[in-house]
């Protein structure tokens, strides 16, 4: 049964809109600052081809909190990858394995009723509706990379809220030392968990030591470019570590579990000599079949390939290298 | 005339690929999703391996008539490997090896499908360059088991998708098949022949 959390502060009441243009006037400075580039061409402002008509409340509530907090001047600043991009080359195999497969296959994808299942070593195990978990929280945005295992990059501007809010308040006890999460396994509205010729074990698996968990930059996201998530991106709730490959970022959760053993993750499983458990990007370790010291930023033009070196730990060195300090990150790949 | 239809056949890929750059210049508008670059290597690759298959499958038609210049529609259909092979070859080194030769060669030392893809290129060059109906009459015979590498060609291709594929395996499984199958018809057929020496080639 679903189960209610105490319902924590929350200050996401419409702001007069004065002040909040103000305020969007200032983030343009701000942000233009912090970023010191930008290209708004990139960026198309019409893209409402997402499902943002809803069926329920709670998927009002959801929209109303996502918008809330979508920042359109940063998305323009952010020399974001196009809503349409971002949102038609995916890689979700529980859709299909090419990558238009998700958006054609995803469309009917029931995202709501939502319910996330947590357990193990934790005070606040239990089946929680997704609207209950996220009512109380601001949600933010968050302007990541996404750098993908296969060498192809994004940009994109994510809404939600940060894993360790959601962590605290399940209360895990001292012997959970990794994060496991799964997605939906359904195989009537996930053709690509019925597929003969796949490497994959569904349902897909995914896990994090919980220091990874509790850094900073994990996200939950709920919503991108201040719409709700697409199904094909992961909706209704998806991970987003932006220092790890992309197949970390574990959509579709359903299932929250604190353990003390390291799982055995889906790509893990799948093919252990080409995915290991930490998976961070890093360009002097080759994925065995190519190179990752560059990446190709998309969307790319057949006229301007956009290919630029990959940075460690995508750039996130800062915030995430101590959590690997000491060990050979060739040999923990 | 059937000849130069033949070649328009052959060309469709290339054309269709060319159209959607010109509208891309003149629109401004980009007709080759979010990941030109893969989708162009992929595509060649794609268009060059159906080629290589059509070539292999058309020396076990039946016995043709010679009249239908069958010999020459096979060269146009091997040339076709090669030419697409090559788009193959040049879109992965200015779109995934951004055209540094230091990272092809980085990829050739390291990596197996590169290794396998680039030897199979190298045998299509020296069946391409050997293609000209002077040169095959000075081979003579050695023009015969040179062409027979086409089979080489074919085996290193399968690898080469295979060790392309993620996690779908079906397209690599479905060519495996289909090369034994075309490997074990030009093996009868060499066996059966083995002692008459028909030319293979005429011009």
């Amino acid at each position: 049964m679903a189960k209610k959390l105490s319902r924590n502060t929350y200050e996401n009441e419409v702001t007069d809109e004065s002040v909040y243009l103000s305020r969007r006037s200032l983030l343009k400075g701000f942000g233009a600052s912090i970023l010191g580039y930008h290209s708004p061409s990139l960026y198309s402002g019409e893209s409402s081809s997402t499902g943002n008509n809803f069926r329920s409340e709670s998927q009002q509530m959801l929209f109303q909190k996502i918008k809330s907090r979508s920042k359109e001047d940063a998305i323009k600043l952010a020399d974001s990858t196009p809503f349409n991009y971002a949102s038609s080359y995916n890689n979700f195999y529980e859709f299909g394995s090419g990558k238009s497969d998700p958006k054609r296959n995803a469309k009917k994808f029931v995202t709501d009723p939502w319910e996330i299942s947590v357990q193990g070593e934790c005070d606040g195990a239990g089946t929680y509706h997704l609207e209950d978990l996220v009512r109380p929280h601001l949600l933010e945005e968050r302007i990541y990379r996404l750098r993908c295992v296969e060498a192809w990059s994004m940009v994109i501007p994510w809404v939600g809220l940060p894993l360790l809010s959601l962590i605290k308040r399940f209360k895990p006890r001292s012997n959970a030392k990794y994060i496991k999460f799964e997605t939906l396994y359904d195989p009537t509205q996930m053709p690509g968990q019925k597929s003969l010729f796949s490497a994959i074990e569904y349902p897909y698996v995914e896990a994090l030591r919980i220091d990874e968990a509790t850094n900073e930059l994990s996200f939950l996201a709920l919503g991108m470019y201040g719409k709700i998530l697409p199904n094909q991106n992961g909706a209704p709730i998806r991970l987003v570590v932006p220092w790890k490959y992309g197949f970390k970022s574990i959509k579709s959760i359903v299932k929250i579990e604190f353990v003390e053993e390291r799982p055995v993750t889906t790509w893990m499983k799948s093919n252990p000599r080409e995915y290991g458990f930490y998976s961070n990007v890093n360009p002097s370790v080759d994925h065995p079949r190519w190179s990752q010291a560059t990446e190709r930023r998309l969307p790319s033009s057949i006229f301007s390939p956009n290919i630029r070196p990959t940075e460690m730990f995508n750039g996130y060195g800062d915030e995430v290298a101590y959590l690997y300090r000491g060990m050979d990150l060739k040999k923990f790949y | 005339m059937p000849t130069f239809a033949f070649l328009s056949v052959c060309a469709v890929p290339f054309l269709w690929v060319f159209l959607r750059a010109i509208c891309l210049l003149i629109f401004d508008k980009n007709y080759f999703g979010a990941d030109p670059g893969m989708e162009l290597v992929t595509f060649f690759g794609k268009v060059a391996i159906v080629f290589l298959f059509m070539t292999l499958s058309f020396s076990h038609l039946g016995r043709p008539s010679k009249t239908l210049g069958v010999p020459r529609m096979r060269r146009i259909l091997g040339l076709s490997v090669f030419f697409y092979g090559t788009l193959h070859l040049v879109s992965y080194l200015i779109f995934l090896a951004g055209f540094e030769f230091e990272k092809y060669y980085y990829d050739l030392m390291t990596k197996k499908r590169i290794i396998l893809g680039s030897l199979a290129y190298f045998f299509l060059f020296l069946l391409a360059a050997t293609s000209i109906d002077s040169v095959a009459r000075n081979l003579g015979r050695a023009w015969v088991y040179l062409h027979r590498s086409v089979y080489l060609i074919a085996g290193l291709v399968v690898f080469h998708v295979f060790l392309s594929a993620k996690e779908n395996f079906s397209f690599s499984v479905f060519l495996f098949c289909a090369y034994l199958v075309l490997l074990g018809f030009g093996l009868s057929k060499s066996w059966r022949k083995s002692k008459s020496r028909t030319p293979i080639f005429k011009a």
